[in-house]
């Protein structure tokens, strides 16, 4: 009697049992698939803010550069803005990516690098080209 | 017997006028909008008849969207959806464009000269706020460029002083801002949004009172508010709170707010054509203002700006988008008020 309830057990739940391992399995690949997306795309948004502060870093050593040789090319104005956008940068750096305050720093980043540009007289906007979101690996 | 009476009705502009501005004196008004120019009326020597002495062309490429007269009369600033700000010089009875600041990434909303007229802010749809110094010759040095609003910033207005800076936004807030001298920069002190019971909707206009303790603001949200600075406010540019808000006077976006010189009423300008006048009522002991005058289809069309005399307690002037700058008078307040 028990083996034959045994047998007929088993078919019972059938459908529960695959349910479950079709879920199993679904959260598994669903997870692995997420991680993935999320590597991809924290990876894309890094490198392009990395980009961003880079140009401005890139920008700044360039001023410094000709502020050290002669410092009258450019207001006291001027020469303070490039010290803080200086402090922002490598303050900017330092910052924790799970940090909030992030896009304000890099507001803040970038306000104070419009202000200098208008304050030299320059039109430099930071425009990434289109290969820049094209990651190859 | 009407407590609002049309004075002068001054044509010209061919196209919607945005804006206008008294001259400090109250002798002239400078008004400017779509067709690009900037139009200087006063009265004809020795008459009351107002006429226009002078047009400001070929220098905007666009719209000019906002003006404002710097303290000492010889100078008026522009702000154009072209991007760029414009500064003229008067030359007795002509005027010159001596300057072009550029900076803003589009359309510039607005222009504030500060009281002591050496320093100019402006704000536009690039959701920033620049400051400007005036140097030698007209040039102009970028002081700050102040990021925080997440929106177009539609005006900027400098308090007395010229420490605190006002700019209002279609995020539908008000923020204060101020020059700290640890950050070598101005900051922002205090936002006013809808959570201290500010505007649900983007705040057109603002305006201060000559006491420098009430500001007024209005907005898309029908609404006006009216904010007091506390006196017991410890800490300078963080004492604003909310003191009344005035619902039901106009059923369309309110564009323009400004308090008379004497600070005792406080007109609106609508997209319901109309122009209304408030006066506080002093019988309450919270504040609460009253509508005490209505200047019904005052504008074929919208109404854009409405500026108060600076000297004279009964004028104002309006701005529509049907071309025309109105001159017009009040009933004096215990007239308006019996």
């Amino acid at each position: 009697m028990n083996g034959l309830e045994d047998i007929f057990d088993s078919s019972l739940d059938l459908e529960e049992k695959h349910l479950d391992h079709g879920w199993d399995q679904g959260l598994r690949d669903g997870e692995a698939l997420g991680l993935k997306e999320g590597w991809t795309l924290g990876l894309g948004k890094g490198f392009e803010i990395g980009a961003e502060t880079g140009f401005y870093a890139g920008c700044v050593a360039v001023w410094a550069h000709f502020a050290q040789k002669d410092p009258s090319i450019f207001s006291e104005r001027a020469l303070k803005g490039i010290a803080a956008l200086r402090r922002l940068i490598s303050g900017f750096k330092e910052m924790d990516t799970e940090d909030d305050e992030l896009q304000d720093q890099l507001e803040k980043l970038r306000a104070k690098f419009k202000a200098v540009t208008a304050m030299l007289g320059v039109r430099h906007e930071y425009q990434p080209t289109e290969n820049a979101s094209a990651l190859q690996f | 017997m009407s407590p609002l009476k049309e004075l002068h009705v001054l044509e010209g502009h061919e196209d919607c006028v945005w804006s206008l501005a008294w001259s400090p004196s109250g002798d002239k008004i400078a008004s400017c909008g779509g067709d690009k120019t900037v139009r200087i009326w006063r009265p004809l020597h020795g008459t009351n008849e107002w006429h226009c002495a002078a047009v400001l062309e070929d220098i905007h490429q666009r719209t000019i969207r906002a003006l404002d007269w710097d303290a000492s009369g010889t100078r008026i600033a522009t702000a154009s959806f072209d991007g760029t700000t414009a500064i003229w010089l008067a030359r007795g009875e002509e005027w010159e464009c001596v300057s072009t600041l550029e900076g803003h990434e589009n359309e510039v909303k607005s222009v504030a000269w500060n009281p002591a007229g050496a320093m100019l802010a402006t704000c536009g749809r690039d959701k920033t706020v620049w400051i400007w110094e005036m140097q030698p010759d007209h040039e102009f040095e970028c002081v700050s460029v102040l990021q925080g609003h997440s929106q177009d910033v539609k005006q900027v207005l400098w308090d007395a002083s010229g420490e605190m800076l006002f700019s209002c936004s279609y995020d539908n807030s008000i923020k204060l801002w101020m020059e700290d001298p640890d950050e070598d920069d101005w900051v922002c002190t205090q936002t006013l949004s809808d959570q201290n019971s500010g505007h649900q909707s983007t705040v057109w206009g603002i305006a201060l009172d000559a006491s420098g303790r009430w500001l007024a603001s209005c907005s898309h949200d029908l609404s006006t508010i009216v904010w007091e600075h506390g006196a017991d406010s410890a800490v300078p540019g963080k004492g604003w709170r909310h003191a009344c808000s005035i619902s039901g006077a106009h059923d369309r976006p309110i564009y323009s707010v400004h308090w008379n010189c004497t600070g005792d009423l406080l007109a609106t300008a609508s997209g319901d054509n109309s122009a209304r006048i408030l006066v506080r009522d002093q019988a309450q002991k919270e504040t609460s203002f009253q509508p005490v005058a209505t200047a019904e289809n005052a504008h074929e069309g919208d109404v854009n700006c409405i500026r108060w005399h600076p000297k004279v307690a009964t004028v104002f002037a309006t701005a529509g988008d049907d071309g025309m700058v109105k001159i017009w008078e009040c009933a004096a307040l215990d007239t308006l008020t019996k």
